[in-house]
């Protein structure tokens, strides 16, 4: 029996995302003679959620609270939270893997994983010199310990890379559900549904996520109620409201009970019983990523509302269709009920009508494909055209230097949105990190023959190299291959600091081969852009023939 | 010094416990006074299926406390400190039923109290707090050390707590040695050697991101905090 362990030790929640890794490895090994178990390290809090994912043989889970709350608290020894620590990982410790994957972004989940007995890890883990290893450069880029540097690919993507394995597409990601509690969910909504009919036509039940009020990001109870007069007043559509017990949501539920006279159903329950009412539910509004993902894995529409900018570029729904309403500031009262039911009729219509109506702050983004590749592209608000361009840029750039056959022309439709000006204004700024990459690096390349054995070479070097890295938590294109080399030199462990010079000059020339990489990446864009406005000119001359 | 412990009857008949010559509860009705110094604290039992008292005496608040409790939860937990063990024993011979429904602490160290992890844990619960105050006055200090209690800093104070598996490792720091000291020492180790210096050093990371979250929310809101930090 093969045993291998997930670790994914992230406040983040988004374990769910497990499920479809889950599901990958086992199709992956399924001509393995020997059997796969598969058993996941997360965070305590995500307990409830781990119980839905089916294909697990055990799971350990690591009490950071309780480890914090001994730090915090005076009447504990400090020293207790070492106890904690260590009883949270005694069992998976204990154990033998044949595979450890960290799928953790944290410089602690790190340290932890060199804890565990693995014959194999993989995603990042810590030398005895305290350095970060990337088992691929993958890894590399779902670590954010010291530098916010991504891949911008989505994060179950980028989890399949750092495992090198493929993606089961063929299969949905197996979640728990009770057959009784299915039944039961499905004999209520029906009966829902009937209290709007029209005629023939079907009602539409909408599950709207009613997020814990203490939280600051949560969105509004003016929003909400503000969400279901809206969607009261569109005909076959009925607002139901989910909320946890767990959330402890009394008062919001005490308001919206008053306020529309206990004619709103408003369901409370766990997550045992979450997935059997998502499935049956025609859509969800969520505020928070694990409903997002559960729906998504239950295939069920929804739309997720987010104040974070990488849920944009690496959370979207994996489903194609659904919409992300992304406020860019951290205030989420600034949404409007109106404008979250408008983006759920677009929705449920699969049309982009009437969604100009939303304010500036706000993106609404849809989960499209391109040439097999899923990614968001706003359909209405206002948006950062220039990050948009960065983020499917760098995607492509990643795919190259991963030597994956990906062309410019792959994402011509992506680009489509972002205006001649943006693009300009990216190119310029790109074009001049570049330049200065450039320049170090072949200093850094010249000097290095030298450094050996001459102080001021070896000065001029370091300094070359220093400046390299000091752009590696930029956010250019050519920061993410600087990264890159950071992470290389991080982990660079020659016994000779002859054999640490070789080393490094080796990742020089990879990078200089990589700088030519992010050289035609710019260039492209910039012929794109320079095509379009000749062929522009072309017809304008045309018709004025005409 | 022992002090004197004489049970005798009240005019009601109840018995009532006598310390140097001090009632700790009414000569006349012990009974009916519990009764009228819980009416007090009804709306705290309201709110909380947690209670913290202070003195137990012979129990006659705390019966009381456990009947509100029952009708108002259905569930409650409630934890007696009682720092007089004899007075303790004597209540529990008196009304042995009321051991099924609390949890005594008779006679025990203020550090062995809080030693105790489900005590610990108790605590931060934040439960309804009431004070028996004429078991309170006869032990001031007592009461007093347990409620400005501070654990101590240094690994001599929590050795004895330490996991079996984890004694051995520590044998390397000096007794006086707080946390920050040992894993400052795992931060400045050119090399880590063992699977305990990984755990020591992950902890470094968890509190590093505690520290920078709670400076944080304290630039966030502009309040000062008074909880404890350790630096590494």
């Amino acid at each position: 029996m093969k045993k291998i362990l997930l670790v994914n030790l992230d406040l983040n929640d988004d374990v769910l995302n497990l499920a479809s890794v889950i599901e990958s490895l086992k199709e992956n090994y399924k001509n393995d003679q020997a059997q796969v178990a598969v058993y996941t390290l997360t965070d305590e809090r995500y307990r409830q959620q781990v119980g839905l994912l089916t294909q697990v043989s055990g799971s350990y889970f690591l009490d950071s609270a309780e480890v914090s709350k001994v730090i915090k608290q005076r009447i504990f020894s400090d020293f207790e939270a070492v106890n904690s620590l260590w009883n949270s990982i005694r069992e998976a410790g204990a154990t033998q893997w044949d595979l450890v994957i960290n799928l953790s972004t944290t410089e602690a989940a790190c340290y932890i994983v060199s804890t565990l007995k693995a014959t194999l890890v993989q995603g990042n883990y810590k030398s005895t010199e305290k350095s970060t290893i990337g088992s691929n450069l993958w890894a590399r880029l779902n670590y954010q310990g010291e530098a916010h540097q991504t891949a911008g690919l989505h994060q179950v993507d980028n989890y399949h890379k750092l495992i090198g394995i493929n993606r089961n597409t063929e299969s949905q990601a197996q979640i728990y559900s009770d057959s009784s509690l299915n039944a039961l969910a499905h004999k209520n909504i029906s009966r829902i549904r009937q209290t709007k009919t029209n005629g023939n036509e079907k009602s539409h039940v909408v599950g709207i996520q009613l997020e814990n009020e203490s939280r600051p990001s949560a969105l509004s109870l003016d929003t909400v109620i503000e969400l279901i007069e809206e969607i009261n007043n569109t005909p076959n559509v009925i607002p139901v409201i989910l909320t946890l017990k767990s959330e402890n949501n009394n008062d919001s539920i005490k308001k919206i009970n008053q306020r529309f006279n206990r004619s709103v159903v408003i369901i409370e329950t766990d997550y045992g019983a979450l997935a059997s009412i998502i499935v049956n539910l025609d859509s969800v509004i969520a505020t928070t990523k694990s409903f997002r993902i559960l729906a998504d894995l239950l295939e069920t529409q929804n739309v997720y509302v987010t104040n974070s900018n990488q849920d944009v570029y690496e959370n979207y729904s994996s489903l194609n269709g659904n919409l992300t309403v992304y406020c860019n500031t951290v205030d989420y009262p600034l949404i409007k009920g109106r404008e979250l039911a408008l983006s759920l009729e677009a929705l449920i219509t699969n049309q982009n009508m009437k969604l100009d109506l939303v304010s500036n702050q706000l993106t609404i983004y849809r989960t499209t494909t391109e040439n097999n590749e899923l990614y968001n592209k706003a359909i209405a608000g206002g948006f950062n055209q220039v990050e948009m361009l960065h983020q499917t840029m760098k995607r492509l750039l990643v795919y190259q230097i991963n030597n994956e056959n990906r062309k410019f022309n792959s994402v011509g439709a992506q680009l489509e949105d972002i205006s001649e000006a943006s693009a300009y204004h990216w190119i310029t700024k790109e074009k001049n990190a570049l330049s200065a990459i450039v320049k170090t690096t072949l200093a850094a390349l010249r000097t290095i023959k030298t450094a050996q054995n001459n102080i001021a070479s070896r000065k001029e070097f370091i300094n070359s190299v220093d400046e390299i890295m000091a752009n590696s938590g930029e956010n250019y294109l050519v920061s993410l291959i600087a990264y890159s080399l950071k992470s290389k030199l991080d982990a660079l462990n020659e016994n000779s600091s002859q054999g640490n010079l070789q080393q490094t000059e080796n990742f020089l020339l990879e990078l200089k081969s990589q700088v030519g990489l992010v050289a035609n990446l710019i260039s492209e864009v910039a012929e794109h852009y320079a095509s379009q406005k000749k062929e522009r000119a072309l017809s304008k001359n045309r018709s004025v023939v005409n | 010094m022992t002090l004197s412990l004489e049970i005798k009857s009240s005019k009601s008949g109840n018995p009532i416990a006598i310390i140097d010559g001090v009632h700790l509860h009414s000569a006349f009705n012990p009974v009916k006074e519990a009764e009228l110094f819980i009416e007090n604290h009804l709306s705290a039992l309201k709110q909380k299926n947690k209670v913290l008292i202070l003195g137990l005496g012979l129990g006659y608040h705390v019966q009381e406390v456990v009947k509100n409790l029952k009708s108002f939860h259905d569930d409650f937990q409630v934890v007696v400190i009682e720092p007089n063990a004899r007075v303790a024993a004597e209540c529990l011979t008196l009304y042995p039923a009321l051991k099924n429904d609390i949890v005594l602490y008779p006679g025990v160290d203020v550090k062995k109290l809080y030693q105790d992890k489900t005590f610990a844990t108790f605590l931060m619960s934040k439960p309804a707090m009431i004070v028996h105050q004429s078991s309170f006055n006869f032990h001031q200090v007592y009461f007093k050390n347990l409620l400005s209690f501070e654990a101590g800093k240094d690994l001599a104070f929590f050795r004895d707590q330490l996991n079996p598996e984890l004694i051995h490792y520590f044998k390397r720091f000096p007794q006086e040695a707080t946390l920050s000291d040992c894993l400052n020492t795992i931060n400045n180790q050119e090399k880590l050697l063992s699977k305990e210096d990984f755990l020591m050093a992950a902890l470094a990371c968890i509190v590093r991101e505690e520290n920078d979250e709670r400076k944080n929310n304290q630039q966030k809101s502009g309040a000062s905090y008074h909880e404890k930090n350790i630096t590494c």
